[in-house]
C-alpha cells in the first residue's frame, strides 16, 4: 500500500507537481527538519540543509524509484547527507555520491514502514536500543552518523585502531538490529 | 572486507575504500546480505532523534523556491534559490518593481528613470508570491532561462540567480549568502544594460540568513548586468559607488 503511495507520489513529483512537493513536505519535512537539527543544532541551518535538500529532491525526482527504496529513506538520506556537508564545510559538488545503495535499504516484504509516520513508539524502541548498546560501539555510531566523522578520524580521537571501531561499528548495528527485530519493529 | 560493511553504511569510509568496498559488494552475496540486515538499524538512526516541529515558513520558503525553478531547469547547477523575503511596497519611481501585481499588457521596456526606492520586506507577502509564480509558470509558453549570480571581495561567499520568464516580461532575482550590510549601510540593486548606465532597482536589506528575493516587471535585455552594492542607507545612490560585489549577466 505504502509502496504504491509512494509510486503515486514519486511519479507526480517526477512529472513536476508542485502539489507533490507540498506532499512530500508534509510527509517527511518534520522528520527531514528534526534529523538536521540533531545533526547541525541550529535552526537556522536546519531550515537551510532542509530547503537544499528539498529542492535537490525535486530537481532530481526523476532519479527516485519507489521499487528499491522508500521516499522517506531518500529524504531522510538527503538531509542527513547535507547536513554533515554543511557541518564539515564540504559542498555538494565534493559529495561523490554517498547515498545507501538503494537496494540495500530498508523494506519489509509487502509493507514499507519507513513510508508511514514516525510514531512515539517506534522511537522509544530505537532509542532503547542505542541504549542498550555498550557505550563505545553507541559512539562510534553516533560520531559516524549524526557527526560525520570517518572511521579514521574517529579511531584518531579516541586512540584505539581504525580496525576496532570497523568491528564496533559492525556489532553496534548487529545489535540493533537483533533489537528492533525482536521488538517487532520491521526494518 | 565483511568488516567494513557497517562502516560503509555508516557513511564512514573514505573515498577510496567506499569505491572498493562498493565494487567488492556487487559480487559479494555474503557481504550482500550483511549490508541488507545491517541497513535496517541503519535506517532506525533517524528515528531516535527528538521530534520538532520546523517553522511554518520553511514550507514556505521550500515551495516558493521550488515555484521558480521547475525540475529540470537548474540551469546553474547552484544551491536552489531561497525566497523568504520580497518587497511589499513600491513606489512611482520604482516601477520595475511589484509584489503580486497583475501584470501589465506588453511590451513594457524597464524604467530608466527608476530612482532608489526603499523597499520593505515581509515574509506575509510570499504566498503570493507563490501564487503568482506558479500562475506564471502554468502560463509559460517557454521554459524560464536561469542566469548566475557571483559574488566577489566582501560578497565572496554570496550568490544568486536570475530567474527570467521571458515570454511575459518578468524576471525573479533571488540573491543568497548575503553579509549583513554594514551599519547604516543598505544593499542597492542596479540593472545595467549594454552601452547604458546603471538604474537602480531598489534598496534592501537581507533576512537574517542572508536572502532576499525581489521579482522585476519588464523585459530584461540580453547582455544586461544584474549588480548589487552597498550604498549609505536608508535610500542608497544615485549612481554605485563601489564596484559591484555581486553580479551576473544574462548572456545570451
Amino acid at each position: 500500500m505504502e509502496l504504491e503511495a509512494d509510486l503515486e507520489l514519486g511519479e507526480a513529483l517526477a512529472a513536476g507537481h508542485v502539489r507533490a512537493l507540498a506532499e512530500l513536505y508534509d510527509r517527511y519535512g518534520q522528520l527531514a527538519y528534526s534529523v538536521a537539527l540533531r545533526v547541525l543544532g541550529d535552526p537556522g541551518r536546519a531550515e537551510d540543509v532542509v530547503q537544499d535538500a528539498f529542492l535537490k529532491l525535486w530537481h532530481s525526482a526523476d532519479r527516485f524509484d519507489a521499487r528499491r527504496g522508500s521516499l522517506r529513506s531518500w529524504v531522510v538520506t538527503a538531509v542527513r547527507n547535507r547536513s554533515i556537508d554543511y557541518l564539515r564545510g564540504r559542498s555538494a559538488h565534493e559529495r561523490r555520491e554517498r547515498e545507501i545503495p538503494l537496494d540495500a535499504q530498508a523494506r519489509g516484504e509487502g509493507s514499507d514502514p519507513w513510508s508511514e509516520v514516525v510514531t512515539a513508539m517506534e522511537r522509544q524502541v530505537v532509542r532503547e536500543a542505542l541504549t542498550c548498546l555498550p557505550p563505545e560501539q553507541r559512539q562510534a555510531v553516533e560520531l559516524a552518523y549524526f557527526a560525520g566523522y570517518s572511521h579514521r578520524e574517529i579511531a584518531e580521537m579516541i586512540c584505539v585502531p581504525v580496525s576496532t571501531v570497523k568491528g564496533r561499528m559492525r556489532l553496534a548495528l548487529e545489535k540493533m538490529h537483533s533489537y528492533l527485530q525482536g521488538r517487532g519493529l520491521p526494518l | 572486507m565483511e568488516e567494513a560493511v557497517a562502516a560503509y553504511l555508516l557513511d564512514a569510509l573514505d573515498e577510496e575504500e567506499r569505491a572498493q568496498l562498493g565494487a567488492h559488494i556487487e559480487g559479494c552475496p555474503s557481504c550482500r546480505a550483511l549490508m541488507w540486515r545491517l541497513s535496517r538499524a541503519v535506517h532506525g538512526l533517524p528515528i531516535s532523534v527528538d521530534d520538532v516541529r520546523p517553522p511554518e515558513r520553511l514550507r514556505e520558503r521550500i515551495m516558493a523556491a521550488a515555484a521558480v525553478i521547475p525540475p529540470g531547469q537548474d540551469a546553474v547547477g547552484q544551491a536552489a534559490p531561497r525566497i523568504i523575503a520580497l518587497p511589499v511596497t513600491t513606489t512611482p519611481e520604482s516601477p520595475m518593481i511589484e509584489t503580486n501585481r497583475v501584470r501589465r499588457s506588453r511590451p513594457r521596456a524597464l524604467a530608466h528613470t527608476a530612482a532608489a526606492a526603499v523597499l520593505s520586506a515581509g515574509i506575509a507577502a510570499l504566498a503570493g508570491l507563490v501564487v503568482y509564480l506558479n500562475n506564471q509558470l502554468q502560463h509559460a509558453r517557454q521554459p524560464p532561462t536561469v542566469y548566475a549570480l557571483r559574488g566577489t571581495d566582501g560578497m565572496a561567499g554570496a550568490s544568486g540567480r536570475v530567474t527570467v520568464f521571458k515570454d511575459q516580461d518578468v524576471a525573479v532575482v533571488s540573491m543568497n549568502g548575503l553579509p549583513q550590510p554594514a551599519s547604516s549601510k543598505v544593499y542597492q540593486l542596479w540593472v545595467i544594460e549594454p552601452n547604458k548606465g546603471p538604474v537602480s532597482v531598489g534598496v534592501f536589506t537581507p533576512d537574517r540568513f542572508g536572502s532576499y528575493t525581489v521579482k522585476l516587471d519588464g523585459a530584461l535585455k540580453a547582455g544586461a548586468t544584474i549588480a548589487v552594492t552597498q550604498e549609505d542607507g536608508p535610500g542608497g545612490a544615485k549612481r554605485p559607488t563601489q564596484q559591484p560585489q555581486l553580479s551576473g549577466t544574462l548572456t545570451s
